[in-house]
C-alpha cells in the first residue's frame, strides 16, 4: 500500500521544502522505501536541502514529457538506500506540468515506493492543486502568524473540494497541521500566536511544531535535512512529527517557554 | 455606513444600492445625475468591493421623473461598468412599457416589484388560485437561486399593480400553494467552511455545526444558524426575505447581511464578540443581540 503526501501550505517562504525533506528522511529512516518530488518546476530547491544538486541530471519535466524514465530521473540519496529524489526543472515553468503526465508519474511512483511526499510549491494554482491533487494525506505547514494561518485555511478548503478524493467521493484526505518556525519567548510576549490560537482558528491539532532555529537555516545551507541534526531542538521536534504520523504517541516538546535553571538566573544567563 | 443608512439619506444620493431578489443588487435611480450617481457607486464598491465589485446589477428607473434618452442611456451604463459593476438588466416600473424599456436599454426587462397578492393567494389552497398566477409563480420558483432569464414573457397582467412593499407571508404561502411538494428542510454542512469556500442553501435555511472561517462566505434564502464559529460572511434571506435571522454561537464575522442590509465587522459592537448572537432585521436596520446564557 503507497502512500502519496503532499507538503503544502499556500504561502510561500513557511517551510514546505525544508519539512518536506525531514519528513521524507524520517520515513526513511524508519525503514520505508521513500520518494520525494519537487512540484515547484522553475524554483528548484528541493536537491539543494537534500544535497543532491550536482547528481541532477533529468528532472520531473523529462518524465512527464518522456525524454528519459523515471528510473534515469530518481536520484538516490547518499545517506538511505531507501530514499529517492525527483529534482524540478529550473528552466521550465509550471504550466510544463499536465494532470495527465502527473497521474501516470505518481502512479509508476506508486509502484517502486511506500511514501510518496510531494513537496508543492507555494500558491493555489496549477503548480500547487497538481501536487495536492493525488495525495492521499496532506501535510499543512504553517506558521503562527496571521497571513500564514489565513492561507492555510483556504488549502484546507481546497484539499476538501479540489482533490481527486474528494472529487470522486472517495473518503477525505487526512490533514495534518504542522507548525514550523514556532518561538515560544516571542508567544509569551504577545508577539506570536501561540499553538492553541492556531489549533482553534483552523480546527485542526497540530502534529508537530517546529521551534525555530539557527540550526534549520544551517542545515539547509549543507544540503543536510535538519531532521538528520539529532542535536538540535529542531531536528528532534521534525522527528517526533514523522513518527506521530506513523501513529506513534509523542507528548509535544518545545512549545513551552524554558524555564531558566537557578544557575542561570543567579548569573543572569541565558 | 450600512446599508440601512443609505436609505435613510436618500434625499441627498442620486441613486441608491441594494440587495433585492435572487441576491442580486439593483440600482435605484432618484435623479438623472450622472456623474454623482458614478461617484456615488464607485465609492459603494469601493466600500464593499469582496461584495460588489463585478457584482450583476439591475437598474430601476421607476422613480425617475422622466426616463433618460438615448445618449444618457448610453452614457449611464458606461458609468455603472465604471463604477464596477455589471449591469444585467432593466427593472419594469408599474407604469413604464417593457419594450421601449428593453430599446432604450438593451439589456432584458424584468418586473421591478413581484406579484401583489390577492387576499385568497395567503391561504395556502391552490384551488383558489387564478390559473395564471400559479404559472407565474411557479416561473418564478423554477428561476430562483439562478441568474435571472427575462421574465416579461411569464408576467401577468396583475403584475403591473404590483406595490412597493411586498408581503412575504404571502410570497412563501403562494409558492408553497404552487408548489404541492414540501419546502426542502435546511442545508446541514458538519464540516468546517474555509476561507474561499461558499455555500449557499437555496430555498431554505443553512445549519452549519463547524467553524465558517474568516474569507468564507455562507449564504442562504432562509435563517443560517453556525453552532461554532462565524467568522466569514454571512448572508440570510438572499432572495429578499426580510424575517430571514442569522445565529451564531460564536459571533465574529466579517460581514452580515439580510435581505440585503449588510453590516461589516467595524460597525459590529466588539463587546459581542465571541458571544452567541442573533442578528435581526427590524425596520431596515440589523438588530445584533445576545443570546443564551453567558
Amino acid at each position: 500500500m503507497s502512500e502519496v503526501i503532499v507538503v503544502t501550505s499556500g504561502k510561500g517562504g513557511v517551510g514546505k521544502t525544508t519539512s518536506s525533506a525531514s519528513i521524507a528522511c524520517g520515513y526513511a529512516r524508519r525503514g520505508k522505501k521513500v520518494a520525494v518530488v519537487d512540484f515547484d518546476i522553475g524554483l528548484r530547491n528541493l536537491d539543494l536541502i537534500m544535497g543532491c544538486e550536482r547528481r541532477v541530471v533529468y528532472d520531473f519535466v523529462n518524465v512527464i514529457n518522456g525524454d528519459c524514465s523515471l528510473k534515469q530521473a530518481l536520484i538516490k540519496d547518499k545517506r538511505f538506500d531507501n530514499l529517492s529524489v525527483l529534482a524540478a526543472s529550473q528552466t521550465r515553468d509550471k504550466d510544463a506540468l499536465t494532470q495527465d503526465g502527473v497521474e501516470r508519474v505518481l502512479k509508476e511512483l506508486r509502484g517502486e515506493f511506500e511514501i510518496i511526499i510531494c513537496d508543492s510549491p507555494a500558491g493555489i494554482e496549477r503548480g500547487a492543486h497538481l501536487a495536492m491533487y493525488y495525495a492521499d494525506r496532506a501535510v499543512v505547514v504553517v506558521n503562527p502568524e496571521v497571513s500564514s494561518v489565513r492561507d492555510s485555511d483556504r488549502v484546507l478548503g481546497l484539499l476538501a473540494s479540489k482533490t481527486n478524493r474528494a472529487e470522486k467521493g472517495d473518503g477525505s484526505i487526512a490533514e495534518h497541521l504542522l507548525l514550523t518556525r514556532y518561538s515560544p519567548e516571542r508567544v509569551s510576549t504577545g508577539d506570536m500566536m501561540s499553538v492553541s490560537d492556531v489549533e482553534e482558528i483552523l480546527g485542526l491539532k497540530v502534529i508537530g511544531v517546529i521551534p525555530e532555529s539557527q540550526s534549520v537555516l544551517a542545515a539547509s545551507n549543507a544540503g543536510v535535512p535538519v531532521i538528520l541534526d539529532e542535536a538540535s531542538e529542531a531536528g528532534q521536534a521534525y522527528d517526533d512529527a514523522v513518527a506521530r504520523m506513523c501513529g506513534d504517541d509523542r507528548p509535544m516538546r518545545f512549545t513551552e517557554l524554558k524555564k531558566k535553571g537557578l544557575l542561570n538566573r543567579l548569573f543572569g544567563g541565558s | 455606513m450600512s446599508a440601512a443608512q443609505l436609505g435613510q439619506n436618500t434625499a441627498t444620493a442620486p441613486c441608491e444600492l441594494r440587495q433585492g431578489r435572487y441576491g442580486l443588487f439593483t440600482v435605484r435611480l432618484f435623479k438623472l445625475d450622472l456623474y454623482q450617481i458614478q461617484a456615488h457607486l464607485a465609492d459603494q464598491v469601493g466600500n464593499a468591493p469582496g461584495l460588489l465589485e463585478n457584482a450583476p446589477v439591475v437598474i430601476d428607473p421607476g422613480l425617475l421623473e422622466k426616463l433618460p434618452d438615448t445618449e444618457q442611456t448610453a452614457d449611464l451604463l458606461a458609468r455603472l461598468r465604471a463604477a464596477g459593476l455589471q449591469p444585467l438588466a432593466v427593472a419594469q416600473g408599474p407604469d413604464a412599457d417593457p419594450d421601449s424599456l428593453q430599446q432604450l436599454f438593451g439589456l432584458p426587462v424584468i418586473a421591478a416589484t413581484p406579484l401583489r397578492k390577492s387576499a385568497t393567494s395567503e391561504e395556502p389552497d391552490a384551488a383558489e388560485q387564478s390559473p395564471s398566477q400559479s404559472v407565474a409563480e411557479a416561473a418564478e420558483v423554477g428561476a430562483s437561486g439562478a441568474l435571472p432569464v427575462a421574465a416579461e414573457a411569464s408576467t401577468p397582467p396583475a403584475q403591473t399593480a404590483a406595490t412597493t412593499d411586498f408581503d412575504d407571508d404571502a410570497e412563501h404561502s403562494s409558492v408553497a400553494a404552487s408548489a404541492p411538494a414540501p419546502a426542502p428542510g435546511s442545508l446541514y454542512v458538519n464540516t468546517p467552511v474555509r476561507s474561499g469556500q461558499q455555500i449557499y442553501a437555496k430555498g431554505r435555511d443553512l445549519v452549519i455545526t463547524a467553524a465558517v472561517s474568516a474569507g468564507a462566505e455562507v449564504i442562504a434564502d432562509g435563517c443560517i444558524h453556525v453552532y461554532a464559529r462565524l467568522a466569514g460572511k454571512a448572508l440570510a434571506g438572499a432572495q429578499g426575505n426580510e424575517h430571514a435571522r442569522i445565529y451564531a454561537l460564536n459571533f465574529q464575522p466579517e460581514l452580515v447581511s439580510i435581505a440585503g442590509q449588510y453590516r461589516l465587522m467595524e460597525s459590529i459592537p466588539e463587546s459581542l464578540r465571541g458571544l452567541a448572537v442573533e442578528v435581526v432585521l427590524d425596520n431596515e436596520r440589523l438588530d445584533l443581540r445576545s443570546i443564551g446564557a453567558r
